[in-house]
């Protein structure tokens, strides 16, 4: 299966939900504004299952301003 | 009083008819909204609960005889000393998810410019329920490094984002620092002159 993530496509060998890919690249959900194919997902939506050729794109949000 | 002679009629007449959000009076939130006055926007709607401290002036639009007033005061002066008849609305409370949307529901775009990332997640998650326009930034902190902040965009372009994600204040390792907020600050106000004018942002 094939995710795009943030614009690089990457290979996971089995169906995840957002929030394992994330853990998997040591990626804290909490920190994360997330969305699959340009849908922003809401806090308790990173249960959902990732699909082949779907795209991701998450951003941390840091402190600074 | 036309402060920016370069604009159009009919670019003139879409930033004045513009009404624009600024959540946070601070490093962000004072410069964005002194580059979108000298724009050409007329009418703002700025909310902060703060007051204007020493440390404040190495990065925000406040002057050291404005120590101790309330920053949305301070701003409020500081902006109609470019352009006296600016039409301001201006709020002196905390902005939380329970009164997010309602503050700001009457603006086109809002700008995101917290200081706390718990801060800044909420008004993200709140007014992006409610279906508005958000300009926010995340990471920039320190110095250096400007190729790193950048524009992404997200949620098929209801929300913008600027900085590098990465570089957070308040971790030991980074501070604010006036030249990376403020590219961060411009880099907010270009893009929702970007947005309104109808231009890639």
């Amino acid at each position: 299966m094939k995710i795009c993530f943030n614009g690089t496509w990457e290979e996971t060998p089995t169906e995840i939900s957002v929030a394992e890919f994330l853990k998997q690249r040591n990626l804290n959900a909490g920190e994360i504004i997330a969305e699959v194919n340009e849908a922003i997902l809401g806090g308790d939506e990173f249960g959902i299952t990732l699909k082949d050729q779907d795209h991701l794109n998450v951003f941390r949000v840091v402190a600074g301003g | 009083m036309e402060v920016n002679p370069y604009l159009s009629s009919a670019e003139r007449a879409i930033l004045e008819n513009a009404k624009i959000g600024i959540a946070g009076a601070g490093g962000l939130g004072s410069n964005c909204a002194m580059h979108l006055v000298r724009s050409g926007v007329r009418h703002l709607l700025i909310a902060d609960f703060d007051r204007v401290a020493a440390s404040n002036l190495n990065r925000q639009f406040f002057f050291a005889d404005q120590i101790g007033q309330k920053k949305v005061e301070a701003l409020g002066v500081n902006l109609r000393r470019i352009v006296p008849d600016l039409e301001l609305e201006l709020f002196d409370q905390k902005i939380c998810d329970n009164n997010a949307v309602e503050l700001f529901k009457s603006c086109d775009i809002i700008v995101e410019a917290f200081d706390s990332a718990n801060a800044k997640q909420m008004l993200i998650k709140s007014l992006l329920k409610a279906n508005k326009k958000i300009v926010g930034a995340s990471g920039l902190g320190g110095w250096g490094r400007s190729e790193a902040i950048r524009l992404r965009q997200f949620g098929g372009g209801k929300l913008y984002i600027i900085g590098d994600c990465a570089s957070e204040v308040g971790n030991g390792e980074f501070h604010p620092f006036s030249p990376r907020v403020g590219v961060a600050a411009a880099m907010e106000a270009n893009t929702v002159i970007a947005l309104l004018l109808g231009v890639q942002a």
